[in-house]
């Protein structure tokens, strides 16, 4: 058990487009024989009921207890069916690459994901880049991310890039991701993990080969510190009032209860998908955080309208 | 004031009729302290009713809060709450006990005889689940009812992550109601085996005993370790054992093994049961036999045994291995052919017939449709790509809705209605009956039927709010305006009965002209059952006594192997 047939990196690209499973010929197939089976059993039905509705004066219908042939037959016709399907489903699996558990031979994860409650941080290897709740993934290249989890259990999704697999303390996953198409992905934790659980979104962005080594390198550089006085006035709070201590900004703090902010002005959404990323909205989630995603582990810090305002311009400054 | 002796407190009197009243304190106390089959199986079904109400109530609530996206209408807290409490409840205090109340209530009587094996017995597997039920409630004012999800995965469902005492009272009640229904299921087991009347026998049981009775070995077999899990959850969490904790080196998905080899057979046994039903209304009511009753029966069997090699399919975004994966998925493939056939035998069982669409058989009609689409659902699953795309989304709500609703709560209904004479004496309304049924079919599948697209386009389960991406809120939308069409539903139903019991023309015996030994006492049944129970001498000893010139054991030939030769005929009392 679990030794999974190696998939050999180099012949990658003659997998099934994992892309396109959800219209793979397959799921259509299956898709096809659900409708026809309900619609078969839904029209037998109704044929009945209008063909053999009793009638006055219909009698006693003729007792039939059985035919062993048809049942035979009846036994026999779905038997074949599943047997083929499953026939499907093993080649389908052998050259679809959901690895699982078990790490593809010569290979490296691209992209370490970690479930926490409730946000991701990610991290890639290769280029030492550190991010929370969003990923930026190259256009049409296989990537393959390794899934773990810090406490409890967790799923990671992204409906249109691949399958789900769950995340785990004490065990590493992997799952392969591919973006035919540069854009904007929706993902989502579909494990449930308590209480913030419907807030546990991820967004992929992916982008073409040489956007996506651009994104990389600004994010392996420590954004420019701005000199107008009011982000500057904000990166002072945020140390006085030690947001550091949960959240790392690369040269001024190291937190790791928190996600990653070095960048967070570049991120499209807050605290994993609630809100869009916007001066107003960040204010408001500063303003009070257990209003707008009840129950995390962002504590409210009753923040003057003032700092607020210069929290928002030095975060929304971390591009 | 003088002292009370003990002579003064009302001793329990015997009882000497089959349903004492409820407006003397002796007639509640005789409830109270039934043993009698048919009253417990009443108060099994009755607080399945009040149960499923609850259940039905929080589920309400929950497609309120997610009428809209961004909805406000409950915390988090609270929704996550009620989900796990809406599936803890229909699993165990609904799907469970009606279970265990059919067949209490019909199964002496379907096999002539005049009580369970286990009268004790019976009455306290009724109130442990009564007390397990109200002990899993008391949660909500109690700091906090369990907010784990009906499977309470750890780590999430260890104390370091849930700290209030919710998951406490959810796996003392488990334990409880647990220990209630392996004693109820030996009880039947037993009645079945040794109670039956002469002539009776097992070639000629009805199909609802035999579906029974291979439910009640799944009990048997499932539960235990359901109770040694939530033990083991408990341990941890009450005493620092380390059963679950991955921090303490052990493995938490071990959790999920023993839960789903306890969870898959719980499926069966929810769903089995009504199979039987659907075997008695839908013969009845086409004036035939059923058709291939051996493949019924056999491949019920065959269903029994695959029940406990599934479990798997239900963890395949677990990342268990390649051949690991593969081994559950051909056991899943297979467990849909015993049950697909079934559908087969109840259509043939149509063919030809005289169908009349009284209340019961229109229950029975939606089953066959609605069971269907969740059946197709759940082979699909089986395609393991397919599954790692829709588990844990709507998908897989929607597929468990048809086949625990649609499938099981329809026969439910279809049962009730067909034996509502039988244990009342009164008839109902056929209008308010028909209204109930066509309210729920329209509330059902307005609700459930476009869950499976909110799965397909990634809407994720158990959560309390969602994303406004196209297409969801429409969606989520008619999801609840279809809930609140089923819920007008139940108050029809519950319109229907009390109307019946005040309104109620009497029944007489046998109302439907039905085939097997309860119709052939009185209705209701008198305190022993029957004076007298007639001969059986096949399979429907009601039709033979009705239809002599047609009588089943007069068939030249008889290709079931049925009706003659057997020995324990000439015991005939
Ligand atoms: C006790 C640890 C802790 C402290 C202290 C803390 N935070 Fe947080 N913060 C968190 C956590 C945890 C999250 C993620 C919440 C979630 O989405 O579940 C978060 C999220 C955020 C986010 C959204 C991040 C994203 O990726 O979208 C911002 C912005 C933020 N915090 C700013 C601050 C500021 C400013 C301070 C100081 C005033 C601060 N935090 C102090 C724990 C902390
Ligand atoms: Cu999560």
């Amino acid at each position: 058990m679990g030794d999974t047939p190696s998939f050999d990196p180099s012949s990658l690209d003659e997998l099934v487009d994992i892309n396109s499973i959800p219209w793979s010929p397959l799921f259509i197939f299956i898709m096809v024989v659900a409708v026809a089976i309900s619609l078969l059993v839904a029209g037998l039905v109704a044929y009945s009921v209008r063909r053999f509705r009793a009638r006055p004066g219909g009698g006693v219908p003729r007792q039939d207890f059985g035919n062993r042939n048809l049942e035979i037959a009846w036994t026999a016709a779905p038997a074949a069916l599943v047997i083929f399907v499953f026939g499907w489903t093993f080649l389908t699996m052998r050259t679809t690459p959901t690895p699982g558990s078990d790490l593809p031979d010569g290979r490296r994860p691209d992209i370490v994901a970690v479930g926490q409650r409730w946000w991701w941080s990610f991290h890639y290897p290769e280029s030492g880049v550190t991010v929370a709740n969003e990923i930026h993934i190259p256009a049409g290249r296989r990537v393959l991310v390794q899934l773990t989890s810090d406490e409890v259990q967790h799923n990671f999704w992204i409906p249109e890039l691949g399958q789900k697999m769950d995340m785990y303390p004490g065990k590493t996953n992997y799952l392969w991701l591919e973006a035919k198409e540069p854009g904007i992905y929706h993902g989502v934790c579909a494990e449930y993990c308590g209480t913030q659980h419907a807030w546990m979104r991820l967004i992929a962005v992916a982008q073409p080969e040489a956007e996506y080594a651009a994104w990389v390198r600004d994010q392996q550089t420590a954004p420019l510190p701005v000199a107008e006085p009011l982000p500057q006035l904000g990166r002072a709070i945020y140390i006085a009032r030690n947001c550091g201590s949960c959240h790392a900004i690369a040269t001024v703090s190291e937190g790791q209860a928190g996600p990653n902010l070095t960048h967070f002005g570049s991120r499209l959404t807050i605290s994993a998908g609630v809100l869009t990323n916007t001066p107003e909205n960040l204010a408001i989630y500063l303003r009070n955080p257990q209003a707008v995603k009840p129950g995390i582990f962002m504590p409210n810090f009753r923040l003057s309208e003032e700092e607020i305002a210069a929290l928002v311009a030095y975060l929304e400054s971390l591009r | 004031m003088t002292a009370k002796t003990a002579r003064d407190v009302p001793l329990v009197p015997e009882p000497t009729v089959a349903l004492p009243s409820l407006r003397s304190t002796e007639g509640r106390l005789l409830w109270l302290s039934s043993v009698d089959h048919k009253q417990i199986g009443i108060m099994y079904i009755l607080a399945a009713l009040v149960f499923f109400l609850i259940g039905g109530i929080e589920a309400l609530l929950m497609r309120v809060q997610l009428a809209t996206p961004n909805g406000t209408f409950l915390s988090p807290q609270l929704y996550n709450q009620l989900f796990t409490m809406h599936g803890t409840t229909m699993v165990f205090l609904v799907g469970m006990p009606l279970v265990a109340g059919l067949g209490n209530y019909l199964v002496p009587l379907m096999i002539g005889a005049n009580d369970v094996a286990f009268p004790r017995l019976n009455a306290l597997s009724l109130w442990t689940l009564v007390f397990g039920g109200l002990l899993l409630h008391f949660s909500f004012i109690a700091g906090g009812a369990p907010a784990a999800g009906w499977f309470a995965y750890p780590p999430l469902s260890q104390r370091t992550f849930l700290s209030d005492s919710g998951v406490d009272y959810w796996g003392i009640a488990l334990l409880i109601t647990g220990i209630g229904s392996v004693g109820g299921a030996i009880n039947l087991i037993v009645t079945i085996v040794t109670l039956r009347a002469p002539g009776m026998t097992y070639r000629r049981m009805p199909p609802f005993v035999w579906l029974t009775l291979l439910t009640s070995f799944i009990i048997l077999f499932a539960l235990p370790t359901l109770n040694a899990t939530v033990a083991m959850l408990l341990l941890d969490r009450q005493l620092g054992a380390h059963f679950f904790t991955p921090y303490a080196g052990a493995n938490p998905i071990l959790y999920q093994h023993y839960f789903w080899s306890f969870g898959h057979p719980e499926v069966y046994i929810l769903v089995l049961p009504f199979f039987g039903i659907i075997s008695e209304v839908i013969p009845v009511f086409s004036r035939k036999p059923l058709y291939g009753y051996a493949f019924v029966v056999g491949s019920s069997i065959a269903i029994f045994f695959y029940s406990f090699a599934v479990w798997g399919h239900h963890m395949w975004a677990v990342g268990m291995g390649f051949w690991l994966d593969l081994f559950f998925a051909i056991g899943t493939f297979l467990i849909a052919v015993p049950t697909g056939v079934k559908i087969f035998n109840w259509l043939a069982t149509l063919w030809g017939g005289q169908i009349r669409f009284a209340t019961p058989m229109l229950f029975a009609l939606a089953f066959l449709v609605q069971f269907t689409i969740g059946g197709v659902t759940g082979v699909q699953f089986a395609v393991i790509p397919f599954d790692r795309q829709v588990t844990d989304t709507y998908y897989v709500v929607a597929h468990l809705h048809y086949v625990l609703y649609g499938g099981s709560i329809f026969a439910f209904f279809a049962g009730f209605y067909y034996w509502f004479p039988k244990v009342t004496g009164r008839m109902f309304s056929e209008r308010l009956g028909k209204l109930t049924f066509w309210l729920m079919v329209i509330g059902f599948n307005l609700t459930f039927f476009i869950q499976h697209v909110l799965g397909w386009v990634g809407m994720p389960r158990r959560v309390y709010t969602y994303l406004d991406l196209p297409g969801l809120a429409v969606m989520n939308l008619i999801s609840t305006l279809g809930s609140f069409v089923l819920a007008l539903s139940i108050l029809t139903f519950l319109v229907s009965i009390v109307h019946a019991l005040l309104r109620g023309a009497p029944a007489g015996d046998n109302p439907w002209d039905a085939y097997t030994l309860e119709w052939a006492t009185s209705s209701p049944p008198a305190l022993h059952n029957f004076a007298q129970v007639p001969p059986i001498r096949g399979r429907r000893p009601l039709w033979d006594l009705n239809h002599p010139e047609l009588a089943d054991y007069r068939r030249a030939g008889d290709a079931v192997g049925e009706g003659t030769g057997s020995r324990k005929e000439a015991r005939t009392p």
